[in-house]
Parts: structure tokens; sequence; C-alpha cells
């Protein structure tokens, strides 16, 4: 399987672009992360991936193993099928359990009048103790902790079966241990041969993954391998303050330290 | 106060227990609504007769019971159950597909729209199926416009749609107030009056007959799609995720919910409060998933509406108007859901 955009632009007014040229192409089983300054358009570029919103021009398909090309637009039963989606945390209007929340992600494989049987119930129960969820699982979605919400999220986007997840700053809002919890989850996802696009504010998680990523400036998305395209020089562009590189003995990538005075 | 949420232990043998439950108390509630009125019909009397055409039994009854019972209590009875029933369903589609707890038919201006329609087709003199769809329009236009509004605006939340509501309802009640105005103030006014406050005075068999029918489509198709509906009330992106392009569902839920209350109002006027009372009562019993919640808003609707109606034919010689007694026992019941819920509007 992968996912290929070609050439997309995007204009909410028709006149001016919020981005351009958009290019990227997502392996099976790989991370792509993209990076980019608050409003520069990283949602709308994921919610152009997923088919919720239509660049300009360009192109979006998703190539499955087997050959099948199918697009967003006239394929959109089975586009959405094959792509799990965990939006940006926010409160649900209803409280429903972990347990129903969870089991939703099964709605792409049910028709219009059905409802979830015992295999679905067993899928989402098998998920659910994978991610420690199962002893909570009748606890309702908005009285969770940020970090086990996100979870809940993501055991949604997993019980869909998915071959790529898409996640919308998986590590917002959540404390140092969950934020890496969640790349830990991240992490398995790929190596189960899921492929994962996401958003992130922090360029040690990018360079964490040690895979492909996006850097979005000045409306262009710069795509390479992590190592190559994350630089001090880049950084220091791209959140407009002096950023230092640096290896610590003992941890295998870089790391990366604001430097704002300068 | 502690959060009220025991369901979360609820097994689906306790659920259907909870269903179970409810439903011998509509039927005891059916029997007591047949056998109190003005002339009073032992409720053993009651079964007997209601039994009487399925099975052979001797006839302990006086004949006048039982054409009591087909001509007037039975139909009566009936249309509580239905209207009951149709209100609280059209609310708890309303409220998944606005993603909003707070809306109801009566809240979206949709009721004294269908009535405005319905008004105004009976003013025209047009006969039962231009009045049906009258109202139907009527509803529509109200619904519609209480959701253009937020889009207009472009600001799209909970106490927004709620404040479009609020606009669309003042409208309503003028259009509603001018045609009182030029009603005839000794025929029709009263007819209308009565009519808004809602009643089941005049209920005929040919008028639930027509208005029954897609009240029960309405109803069979909500419960078939009741698990999608937890989708809906999701978010949009989640909704074109997870909904396999459905989009087109959204609107046959509005639709029906609009269906389902302008034929209400065709039967019996406008009835407030089921729509937001009782889709709140049965998430606190049963949890938010509409897979359990729906078919126990649909009995409870159906129990409300025939209690209230009972109580109103039976509580003092003359018949007080549905919607007063639904407001003098819905408001406070709502005041205290909210306590017990501590209903999170963020």
């Amino acid at each position: 399987m992968r996912l290929v955009a070609k050439d997309l632009s995007f204009t909410y007014d028709g006149e001016h672009y919020l981005w351009k040229d958009v290019s990227l192409t997502v392996h099976k089983g790989e991370i792509f992360s993209i990076m980019g300054a608050n409003g520069c358009g990283k949602s709308t570029l994921i919610k152009s991936l997923i088919g919720f919103l239509h660049p300009e021009t360009g192109s979006v398909f998703l190539e499955l193993d087997d050959g099948t090309v199918l697009n967003p637009v006239d394929d959109a039963k089975e586009y959405t099928k094959h792509i799990g989606y965990a939006p940006q945390m926010q409160d649900s209007s209803y409280s429903y359990t972990i347990r129903d929340y969870v089991v939703m992600g099964r709605a792409v494989h049910l028709g219009l009048f059905s409802k979830p049987g015992k295999r679905d119930y067993e899928l989402t129960d098998e998920v659910l103790q994978e991610m420690h969820l199962y002893e909570i699982r009748n606890q309702s979605f908005n009285t969770l902790s940020g970090g086990q919400q996100r979870q809940a999220v993501i055991a949604r986007a997993i019980v869909q079966q998915p071959d790529l997840v898409v996640m919308d700053e998986p590590t917002n809002h959540l404390d140092y241990g969950n934020q890496y919890r969640v790349i830990e989850m991240i992490e398995k996802l790929a190596a189960r041969g899921i492929s994962v696009v996401l958003t992130t504010h922090m360029p040690d998680q990018a360079m964490y993954f040690g895979s492909i990523c996006g850097i979005m400036l000045h409306q262009h998305l710069y795509v390479g391998q992590e190592a190559v395209i994350i630089t001090e020089k880049t950084l220091r562009e791209l959140y407009g303050i002096d950023i230092k590189m640096i290896r610590v003995p003992g941890v295998r990538r870089r790391i990366c330290v604001a430097n704002p005075e300068c | 106060m502690k959060r009220f949420e025991w369901y979360k232990e609820l097994t689906s043998g306790g659920y259907g227990a909870t269903l179970a439950a409810f439903l011998v108390l509509l039927f005891l509630a059916m029997v007591i609504g047949i056998s109190a009125g003005r002339y009073y019909i032992e409720p053993a009397d009651v079964v007997k007769i209601l039994a009487a055409p399925f099975m052979t039994l001797e006839q302990t009854w006086p004949d006048q019971a039982a054409s009591i019972i087909y001509s007037l209590r039975l139909p009566r009875v009936i249309a509580a159950m239905m209207i009951g029933a149709a209100l609280a369903l059209s609310g708890t589609a309303y409220q998944s597909v606005f993603k909003n707890p707070l809306v109801a038919p009566d809240m979206l201006g949709v009721s004294s729209g269908a009535c405005v329609g319905a008004a105004v087709c009976i003013l025209l003199g047009l006969n039962q199926a231009g009045i049906q769809i009258g109202a139907f329009v009527g509803g529509l236009a109200a619904v519609s416009c209480a959701v253009a509004i937020p889009k207009i605006i472009g600001k799209n939340s909970i106490v927004m749609l709620v404040l479009s509501g609020i606009i669309v309802g003042g409208l309503t009640s003028s259009i509603l107030g001018i045609i009182k105005y030029l009603a005839d103030a000794d025929t029709q006014l009263p007819a209308i009056t009565y009519w808004q406050l809602g009643s089941l005075t005049n209920v005929v068999w040919d008028n639930i007959f027509y208005n029954g029918i897609p009240i029960v489509l309405c109803i069979v198709f909500m419960l078939l799609i009741r698990w999608r509906l937890n989708i809906l009330t999701l978010s949009e992106e989640e909704v074109h995720m997870l909904g396999r392009n459905s989009g087109w569902l959204r609107y046959a839920v509005i639709l029906c919910a609009t269906i389902l209350t302008a034929c209400s109002v065709c039967i019996s006027g406008t009835v407030g409060w089921i729509g937001l009372v009782i889709p709140h009562f049965s998430r606190m019993l049963v949890g938010p998933d509409n897979q359990r919640m729906l078919p126990l808003s649909v009995i409870l609707g159906a129990l409300f509406l025939l209690v209230i109606d009972t109580l109103s034919r039976a509580s003092i010689s003359s018949e007080i108007p549905l919607s007063i007694l639904t407001g003098l026992v819905g408001a406070p019941f709502y005041f205290y859901l909210l306590l017990r819920q501590r209903l999170d509007l963020s």
C-alpha cells in the first residue's frame, strides 16, 4: 500500500493559496511526520489527505497491495475504509463509554442497518486490552485523562483495521510521559505494517522516529529524510528562534534545544 | 453532587429488564388510561373487551363500555402513545444530528413551524392531506431556518443553534398571532388556541390512520439505523471517515424527525417538552449509546404522554390542554435531570 499526493494546492477563497505544489508519498509501514508553524495549514493538509477537504489542484490516491487505486472523491466509501483517522483532541457532546466509543471504528465495515456484532466487540476488547484500556472500558470518554482519551482515539483507529492511520497532533496537550507512550504506540503500528501520517510541533519527535518528514515553510512542503532536512537553519526559519542541535552521549539521535535569547 | 451514572455497569440483561419493566408499565398505563374517564370501566373489563376480538369470551360487560372503548378511549390512548413516542424520538434524532443535547422539536421552532403550516391550511379550508403537508412544510422551513442562521453568522456552536431556535420560535409565534388575529373569534379562534396548547379531545380513527403510517415508518427507520446515529454525533471529519460516505443519512434523519413532529402536530397540536426531557431521561437511565437509549426513548415518550393525557381527562371535570401539563411536569423534571447530570456544555 502507498498513499500518494501529487502537486496539491489549497485555497479557501480562490485567490490566496494556503500551500502550493505539495507532493508526498507514504509507503507501507512508514511514519511520515509533518511540521510547520501555527496556522500554516497542517490540519488542512491532513484533511485533504483523508478526502474531507478538496484541494484546488493536484490529486491524492491510495494504491493498495493488490494494485487497486482508490481516490477520495470517486471511491470515497472504499477510500475511507482503509484510512483510520485520529482527530485533534476534543470533548464529545455525548459521553460514550470507552468501549462504545472505540467500537465505532468498526462502522466502516458494517452496513447501514447493521450494528456491531459479537466479533466486532471481541476485536474491540482485544485492542482495549492491548492498550491497557480494558479495565476502564465502562468509564465515559469525557471523564478520562488527556492521555487516556488520546489512547482511546487511537484505539478506535486501530479497531478499524486500516492500512494507514492519519493523526492530527497526536501528542498535543499530553504530559511528557504520555507523549512518549503515544509515540511508542505509533512505532508499534508502523512495525505491524500500518503507515502513519502525523503532524507535530516537536522536532524531537520527528527525529525520534528517524524516518521521512515534511516541513511546511513558505507555503510549500519540503519532504525528505529527517536526518537530511531537519537542520538548525530550517528550524530557525520555521519557528523564528535560534535552535541548536546536539548529540547526547548514550542517545542515538539528535535533539534540539531552543536558544531564544540570541 | 455526584454524577448519576449507574448505567455504566448495566449489562445487556439488565438493559433488557429495564426495557421490559417500562413495557409492562406502558401496558398498565394503557389499561388505566382506557378505564379512566367520566364513564368508568373496570380495568378487568377493559382487558376482556380488548381481548374479545381475538378469543371467545363470555360477555360480562355492558355493550356501551365496548362502544366507548372502540370509538373514544382506544383511539385516544393510541394517539397519546404514538405522539409521545414520535416526539421523544424526534428530539433524540435532532440531538444526535446537531451534536447538541439542548435541541428538541420545540426548541428549534419545528413544532410551532408545523403549527403555523397547519393553521394556514385550516384557514384556507384544505383537507386532511393538505393540512398534513402544510404542517410538514412549515416544520421543514423552521428547521432549515434554525440551521441556516448559525451558518450565516459563521459561528456554529451549541449555544448559537439554541439562540437561532429562539429566533425561529419567536417568528413563528408572531405569525401564529397574526393567524389568530385574522381568525373568526367565535369559531376558529378557540379551536386554534386550544390546538396550540395541544389536545387529543377530537381524535378520530381516520386522523390516527393517516398520520400514524408516516409516524410508524419513521420510527422503524430510526430504530434500524440507531447505532449509526452514534457516528453522526461525532465531528464532521469523523462522520466523513467512519460514515462510509453516507452524508445523505444526516438529511434523512432530519427529514424523519421533522415528519414525526409534523404528523404529531396534525393529530394533537403542539405538545411541548417531551422531545427535550425524554431523551435526557433515557440517557440518564441507560447511557448515551443510541443503540440502547433510542428504544427506551420511544417507550418512555409513549408512557409519558399517555399518563399526561389520562391526567388531563381524569383530574378535573373539564380537560386541561396537554402542553400545560407537560410543561408543569416537564420543566421541573428537566431541572432535576440537569442537576443530576451536571450537563457539561462547554
